[in-house]
């Protein structure tokens, strides 16, 4: 189990991050989302024990993180970290071995990533002459060539096509299932509300949204009417409760205060004509996000 | 113990990746090829300038005049091949029924006959080459000089009363080790500027390219930290070690094949350890300033490396480390040869510049042998102190991009290191 513990990070008169306070418990996703310099990446630091906290703590198993238990996690940071002018083998070795791996351990794994990613003919190729996919594929290897109890992964999905994309998704599945502990931040929200459990959302190193997500999206309240019938839009803007209406292409979206409202756009729309679709939506995470974060900046 | 496992895998990782390079390979095999041939230039030469230069000329010296209980022919042939290594003169074995069977007897060269008195003798000369006449006119000369001080003169040299003080060394000498010791100082600027170079590029390497995160998530930064510091040392004491090497198999092969020359070889180097009276401790100064001076600018090249974010960033933040290494240069070849002793003196102690001047001071007699090891104790406290207080600052500065100027980047950096609250 990993607990972050009411965690401040300060430097000087700056607050990096404000009271964080989370836990991961064994076969979770955790999500950690914001928008650039929220705080993601000093907390995942802070989670690392590459940062010591101003306030608070992380305990990992009840232990703190350090030195003596980091080779049971694997750390994914955002931007490529590789050593171009090795071969991939040679990068494999030398984390696996930063990760007191012995080596024929490390080959045998190595084998198996590289098939996995349909990457086998690069072993003895310069990470440098790969694409940037592959170069990517070799750092999630990277982070996974010591069999992690807990996987700290900073946007793993950036830059990756769709089948990439799916290719990690798995991987990560594969792990929960085999009850480690992922966390993990993504400004794809699609995949963060896909398979996480557990969301935070920080913004200039507050907490604005935390929790379970469904319970994020059934606080938030605000819903969506997807409606497919001859209405009139202004009468629709006219209801109570009613603060949007979108005229998509597919369909009209009447945003909503929350459910007790549904009842008088119900009425409304059964009165019209040619009625082909009713239905009512919970706001997405990536609206509950932009609303939310928006908020924080004072843009309602 | 983990992390004692893991500071030896950074090290070897280092080690190998700098020593089994091709580029290590083929360079320290021109160099080798280039020391050996250095060392063997004199034996080479006179092994092309071909035997018959060095075919010995028989003599044979009859001493006819009053004095002739003299040993004549002795004290000449000594004179004679005093410019020589070997014995270029021989003392002629055989005997001659006249003189003027000298021509036809092929194994005698020379022939002298003394007569007269030997304070002003007649000298009659037969000489087979004429290449030889000046050089034996010249000594015989020599010896008269010496000879007629002997019958008129009586020397008797007065020692100067002991007072205690050194009586230090003489003009000739002193320049005579300052050359040498500028010579042997070059290497050792070289391997340093080379050795902090490797490492400079190394942590930078891994900086730019993010890889640093990945490490330092496995091992603390000071850990990082020493293992590049003692890998860069080992290979400086590698690199050395395979110098020196080089130096004894040129020799060696100086002795053992070409055993005609071998003989000036050696006596060049026996000649340098005559004119240089204290070369063990010179050369032990030397090799232990290398070694803790290096450490020193290791940890400064270290510190830079760090705060800088790209490889153009640390071409140019480097420019300090290179200017001190410079001006000691400077210092250490040039001030001692203007007669500023007082200033090479305060300058050895300074410890930066302490590397390369103080084996020179040593060297030179402006500092004894105390005083020597009092700096070098000095050097290695500062280089201590200066590592312990570098290791903070490394280990904020190599997880940071700031982009900021390089002192501004530094005071951030110290302030961050040193803060209370981290």
């Amino acid at each position: 189990m990993l607990e972050v513990k009411d965690v401040q990070l300060r430097y000087g008169d700056f607050i990096a991050v404000h009271h964080l306070d989370f836990s991961i418990r064994p076969g979770e996703i955790f999500g950690l989302l914001g928008t650039n310099g929220a705080g993601k990446t000093t907390t995942f630091r802070v989670i690392m024990g590459l940062l010591e906290p101003t306030e608070g703590e992380v305990r990992y198993y009840g232990d703190s993180v350090g030195y003596h238990n980091v080779d049971e996690i694997g750390y994914m940071i955002e931007e490529r970290s590789l050593l171009p002018k090795m071969t991939v083998k040679e990068f494999i070795l030398y984390i696996g071995q930063l990760k007191s791996m012995p080596k024929p351990l490390i080959l045998e794994r190595l084998d198996y990533w590289l098939e996995y990613f349909d990457i086998v003919s690069y072993k003895d190729k310069k990470i440098k002459e790969l694409s940037k996919g592959n170069q990517q594929k070799v750092q999630f290897m990277s982070t996974l060539i010591n069999d992690p109890k807990l996987l700290v992964l900073d946007e793993p999905f950036a830059g990756l096509d769709p089948i990439n994309t799916d290719l990690f998704v798995k991987v990560i599945r594969e792990f929960q299932k085999q009850g480690k502990m992922i966390v993990f931040s993504s400004h794809q929200l699609d995949h963060v509300e896909s398979f996480c459990e557990k969301v935070v959302v920080l913004e200039k190193g507050e907490v604005i949204i935390q929790g379970d997500i469904k319970k994020v999206k059934e606080d938030f309240k605000k819903l969506t009417i997807s409606i497919n019938a001859d209405v009139d839009v202004e009468i629709l803007q006219g209801l109570d409760g009613v603060y949007r209406v979108i005229e998509d292409t597919d369909a009209i979206r009447v945003k909503i205060k929350s459910d007790e409202y549904v009842r008088d756009v119900f009425d409304y729309v059964k009165s019209c004509d040619n009625i082909r679709k009713f239905d009512v939506e919970q706001a997405s995470l990536s609206e509950i996000f932009v609303a939310k974060v928006g908020g924080a900046r004072g843009q309602v | 113990m983990a992390l004692v496992a893991k500071f030896k895998f950074l090290i070897m990782h280092g080690l190998k990746s700098r020593l089994l390079k091709k580029s290590f390979i083929i360079t320290n095999i021109v160099l080798g090829l280039v020391i050996v041939g250095l060392v063997n230039v004199p034996s080479i030469i006179d092994f092309f300038s071909g035997e018959e230069e060095i075919e010995s000329q028989h003599v044979m010296v009859v001493n006819d005049t009053h004095d002739d209980a003299f040993p004549l022919e002795e004290t000449l042939l000594a004179h004679f091949n005093q410019a020589y290594e070997h014995e270029q003169y021989k003392a002629y074995e055989g005997d001659l029924a006249t003189f003027d069977d000298f021509w036809e007897t092929g194994d005698i060269d020379i022939l002298l006959v003394f007569t007269g008195d030997l304070i002003a003798p007649d000298v009659d000369v037969y000489i087979k080459d004429d290449g030889h006449r000046n050089h034996i006119l010249s000594n015989i000369q020599v010896f008269l000089n010496e000879y007629q001080d002997i019958q008129y003169a009586n020397y008797t040299f007065i020692e100067a009363p002991d007072v205690g003080d050194d009586p230090g060394m003489d003009d000739e000498t002193r320049m005579f080790i300052q050359g040498i010791v500028s010579i042997l100082v070059l290497p050792m600027f070289i391997l340093i500027i080379i050795t902090t170079q490797f490492l400079g590029v190394d942590i930078i390497e891994e900086k730019s390219s993010k890889a640093i995160e990945t490490i330092i998530s496995s091992v603390p930064a000071k850990v990082h930290l020493l293992s590049k510091i003692v890998t860069n040392i080992t290979f400086l004491i590698v690199q050395s070690v395979i110098f020196l090497v080089f130096g004894i198999l040129g020799i060696l092969i100086s002795h053992a094949i070409l055993t005609t020359t071998d003989i000036e070889a050696m006596s060049l180097l026996a000649e340098l350890a005559e004119r240089i009276p204290n070369w063990p401790g010179m050369l032990a100064f030397m090799l232990a300033f290398m070694i803790v001076g290096t450490l020193l600018y290791l940890c400064l090249a270290a510190l830079i490396a760090s705060i800088a974010t790209t490889q153009e960033d640390y071409q140019t933040f480097q420019a300090p480390l290179i200017f001190l290494l410079l001006g000691s240069y400077y210092i250490a070849i040039f001030l001692p040869m203007l007669g500023l002793d007082s200033v090479v003196q305060v300058a050895a102690y300074i410890p930066f510049f302490s590397t390369l001047i103080a084996p020179i001071t040593y060297a030179t007699g402006v500092t004894g042998l105390m005083e020597t090891v009092l700096i070098l104790i000095l050097t290695g406290a500062f280089t201590v102190l200066f590592m312990y207080y570098i290791a903070p600052i490394y280990r904020v500065a190599i997880l940071s991009y700031e982009e900021t100027k390089f002192f501004k980047r530094i005071a951030f950096y110290v302030k961050k290191a040193f803060a209370k609250n981290k």
